[in-house]
């Protein structure tokens, strides 16, 4: 305990950095076995291309009623309709009949296509991961580690999930992402900057960015009383980061994604090359403690 | 090697401070008004982390000072600082109720390690209420739970400080 407080002390008063962190590449999702193997179900049909395809990205908290999950989304004027749906925190438990992935995709239409991507195991040989509800067929599954970061407590692997939909005959390229909490911004452009140098291209990158707005000493403790009276905007710095990149931001304006007493802008959708036309935060979706945050693209 | 600490020594580590306080208030020369200069290192409290400070009594019942606190973690520098009055509405010289509060300017700047992203700044102007327990002879000791208030909303923290009074 003595040596823990030393060190946060120590760390605050000199700095602490990490060395730059060994990036990894995509890999095919074939190439994972064991627990952390990702779960993908495709169909080849491919319904014809809408006139705006919409695209959610949401947290769904565990899922854990997923028969409540699939009611809110259909009844949902904004998810209704959605094409496709990037999911964070989805879970996979071995006492349930299947994958909460597949039992939300069956529950939504027997006919859509997923994808479950674990990334840590937890309790009992569940998994925690991401996964992606797909109308189009999907191809090019893959999954790529993406930076590690020690967070004393509750340190996860993190992965990022790219998959390309044929929207009848036109490839897209998204990228699901689910960022530590517990890291400062730096950390955080350094954790996503792989799943960005690594995707060239037209591309839509959407998840859970968790730009929440505090400093973390140690990764452990936020630092309450400074970010009350400044504070700099982890959603806007990283709005500004990937705009850089070749990104447009349409979800920039939105406002909080969470469903919690204190709001926060953790979830984006980010767009390269493609055009979004549209964009909105699924506020009357209250399941989870974020909202879905959804855009509309130009296939 | 290092020696043993028999019982004997250890009851003279506790016992001759004791002695030496309870002669000082014998003396009257204890409290704020023979010991007005306090300076001090806070954990936690008005800098986050911590801070160093100092406030000096101008009345039995009134202080002021101010604190200072730097932090760099991860490419982000944090200055803190929070001059204030203290205020000591019930107690008597050694034991007392504290009450803080004054301003605070922090300035945030944030440095990139990252290609393709230029870094931000902040700086921000605030307040702080801190109500809490003092303990001054030589040794000063305060134990505070404060709210931090700015553009950004309230937050509660807590602080001790651990210091000397002169």
């Amino acid at each position: 305990m003595r040596g823990a407080c030393a060190a946060l002390l120590l760390c605050g008063l000199t700095g602490c950095t990490d060395d730059r962190p060994a990036w990894s590449d995509w890999r095919p999702w074939q190439s994972f076995h064991g627990a952390l193997r990702p779960e993908v179900r495709t169909r080849r049909h491919s319904p014809a291309a809408p006139a705006r395809l919409r695209l959610v990205t949401f947290n769904v908290e565990r899922a854990p009623d997923v028969p409540a999950l699939a009611r809110a989304i259909l009844g949902s004027p904004a998810l209704g309709r959605a094409h496709v749906l990037l999911l964070q925190e989805m879970e996979h438990h071995p006492t349930e009949p299947a994958s909460r992935a597949r039992l939300l995709a069956d529950a939504l239409d027997p006919a859509l296509n997923y994808v479950y991507a674990p990334t840590r195991q937890v309790d009992h040989d569940a998994t925690h991961g991401l996964a992606l509800i797909s109308r189009y067929p999907l191809s090019r599954v893959e999954v790529m580690e993406l930076p590690y970061f020690d967070l004393h407590i509750s340190s996860s692997r993190q992965i990022a999930l790219g998959v390309t939909v044929d929207i009848d005959g036109t490839p897209l390229r998204l990228v699901n992402v689910h960022l530590d909490t517990r890291i400062n911004f730096n950390q955080r452009l350094l954790q996503l900057e792989p799943a960005v140098a690594l995707s060239p291209g037209p591309l839509v990158l959407g998840g859970d960015f968790n730009t929440n707005p505090y400093t973390w000493a140690e990764r452990t403790v936020p630092l309450l009383p400074a970010r009350s009276i400044a504070a700099i905007d982890q959603a806007v710095e990283l709005d500004r980061y990937l705009e850089q990149q070749g990104f447009s931001a349409p979800t920039a304006a939105l406002g909080d994604t969470t469903n919690m007493p204190v709001g926060y802008r953790l979830d984006s959708i980010y767009c390269r090359v493609i055009h979004a036309v549209d964009a909105g935060v699924a506020r009357e979706v209250e399941v989870s403690d974020h909202h879905p945050v959804w855009i509309d693209v130009l296939p | 090697m290092r020696a043993p600490v028999t019982p004997v020594a250890l009851s003279l580590c506790v016992a001759l401070p004791s002695l030496a306080a309870g002669a000082e208030v014998a003396q009257g020369v204890t409290g704020r008004a023979r010991r007005p200069h306090a300076l001090y290192v806070e954990l936690m409290g008005k800098g986050g982390l911590y801070s160093v400070g100092y406030d000096y009594a101008l009345l039995p019942w009134l202080a002021a000072g101010s604190s200072l606190s730097y932090l760099q973690i991860d490419g982000q520098h944090i200055v803190t600082l929070s001059p204030y009055v203290n205020l000591y509405p019930v107690g008597g010289a050694v034991d007392a109720l504290l009450l803080q509060l004054g301003p605070q300017l922090v300035h945030l700047s944030l440095e990139s390690e990252v290609e393709g992203w230029a870094g931000a700044k902040a700086t921000g102007l605030g307040g702080q209420v801190s109500l809490g327990y003092e303990y001054r002879r030589r040794f000063l000791l305060r134990a505070v739970a404060t709210l931090t208030f700015g553009q950004h909303g309230v937050a509660p923290w807590v602080g001790v400080s651990l210091g000397w009074s002169l």
